[in-house]
């Protein structure tokens, strides 16, 4: 087991390509992965039904979260038929993306220390002082003894979790790798006291800016008219809850792209540092790079007031008159990392008729940066009413890495 | 004193108990229904098993104890020994 911090990425890194063959998404208001990136229900108690997502022994004492990204990941497995079933337990992998998950278990756990003692304590809840046993938990549901690893960064730890993942699926450690992003609310408290507001931001507003600038914080800034798509009118689109917080999880069931089934596309991932101090100088050295002088058809950027996010939406500005529309996704003031993956989702969930390119930046105030391109597969229907969820890969004509984009 | 250790102890509260912590219907924990091997129970939840014994009994089960903690008759002698002593 390996927890990896990433806290900030000097030079852009380019990364291999994954092969998404399942999807799972469990979040409020949210119905399935086509829902990602609707507006965010309330994170209210109950709004999760444990025991419908996880029938059987074994759950009821585990962290919320953790019954999330367990619910969320059988969603993704199921969704690929039996692929893992058929893939050997060494041969499968886990990339966790995390950040607040464990914090109100912890407040939970020190309450209980400090009123009754520790001996108190839930043996079965005690393990998740360590955030990595999110991970292992998710890898005891599902066999997984290949790896897995539990990525904390603020924002962007769901797409560093897809780019770690095709890393390992490259060096051939897996053939299936489940990549997960999972958050749960903070507590009262904890909301109240990260509710402090952030430092002011630099330079005036993006000049195409429809709207306040900064974004709301649990809501959407579209930078161009096309972002009266669905999206981006129709009401606050980010997963971000009112209060500002996330709970949830997302998840999607990877191979390799060579030897793999691109059911609903192909994705990378790579990142890069913008440094606070210097954002809107060095904006253009280093965002041209990270997102290459090719952009999609649409870029979802989880951004939020800081100076880097600031910087970002004004360089993305640029973007705007051409043929890529930008949808800017207010940034959970928690610095959570479900947002980003959860838009991932939503995209590879959207039907095409041809290969269609897509996009989504994170960035988080400390100035680490991540970028997902996405390739998503030509998919007119998913479910068969045979009760088999897709075809066989053997005669699927699944999209395969190379097929022509339009 | 009672000269009957376990008449102290509610067997079908205890077998309740137990239930609820398995996450089974209470029928099926038979009085020799074997944790492990009968009832699938795995090292933690019989921690949990024990947290909640020694919580509604007032006890303390030491950890060498859990390993004991076989089946419902060896629970309820374990359990109303200890009551006992307690008194």
């Amino acid at each position: 087991m390996v927890t990896v911090s990433t806290a900030g990425i000097m030079s852009t890194a380019r990364t291999g390509q994954l092969a998404v063959v399942g999807l799972g998404l469990v979040a409020p208001g949210v119905s399935g992965p086509a829902d990602a990136p609707a507006p965010a229900g309330a994170v209210a108690p109950g709004w999760f039904e444990a025991e419908s997502a996880l029938p059987g022994r074994g759950y009821r004492r585990l962290p919320d979260a953790c019954k999330y990204l367990l619910a969320a990941s059988r969603l993704a497995v199921g969704d690929a038929g039996d692929r893992l079933a058929q893939t050997g337990r060494d041969h499968r992998g886990a990339a966790v993306a995390i950040n607040n998950t464990g914090a109100a278990l912890l407040e939970e756990m020190d309450h209980t220390i400090m009123r009754a003692g520790a001996e108190e304590m839930s043996p079965s809840s005690s393990p998740f002082i360590a955030m990595s046993s999110f991970a292992s938990r998710l890898s005891m549901e599902h066999g997984i003894t290949g790896f897995n690893l539990t990525v904390n960064s603020p924002v962007t730890a769901g797409l560093e979790a897809l780019q770690i993942a095709a890393r390992a699926v490259a060096a051939g450690r897996a053939r299936a790798v489940l990549v997960a992003a999972v958050e749960e609310a903070l507590s009262p408290s904890q909301t109240q006291s990260r509710r402090q507001p952030r430092s002011p931001v630099s330079g005036p507003r993006p000049p195409s800016a429809a709207g306040a600038w900064p974004p709301p914080t649990a809501g959407a800034w579209p930078t161009s008219a096309a972002d009266a798509g669905p999206s981006a009118a129709t009401g606050p689109p980010s997963q971000a809850s009112a209060d500002g917080t996330e709970a949830g999880a997302a998840v999607l069931y990877c191979e390799p792209v060579v030897g793999g089934y691109a059911r609903y596309g192909t994705c990378g991932a790579r990142g890069a540092f913008l440094d606070p101090e210097s954002a809107g100088r060095d904006a253009d050295a280093v965002l041209g790079p990270l997102l290459g002088d090719d952009p999609p058809g649409r870029i979802d950027a989880v951004l939020d007031d800081s100076a880097v996010g600031t910087a970002a939406a004004r360089w993305l500005d640029r973007l705007t008159g051409g043929a890529c529309e930008v949808v800017v996704v207010g940034a959970p003031a928690q610095a959570g990392c479900l947002t980003p993956l959860q838009r991932v989702v939503g995209l590879f969930a959207q039907e095409h008729t041809a290969p269609t390119r897509r996009a989504v930046l994170a960035a988080s105030a400390m100035g680490t940066l991540a970028y997902a391109e996405l390739t998503v597969a030509p998919r007119p229907a998913v479910e068969a009413d045979d009760g088999v969820p897709y075809p066989a890969a053997e005669s699927s004509g699944a999209f395969t890495e190379g097929a022509s984009r339009p | 004193m009672s000269g009957n250790p376990t008449a102290g102890v509610n067997r079908e509260d205890l077998r309740a108990l137990i239930a609820e912590e398995l996450e089974l219907p209470t029928e099926e924990v038979t009085d020799e229904a074997n944790l492990k091997t009968d009832l699938a129970v795995d090292s933690l939840t019989a921690m949990e098993v024990a947290v909640q014994l020694e919580k509604k009994y007032r006890i303390k089960i030491d950890e060498e104890e859990i390993k004991s903690l076989t089946t419902l008759a060896t629970i309820h002698r374990l359990v109303s020994a200890k009551v006992e002593t307690a008194r």
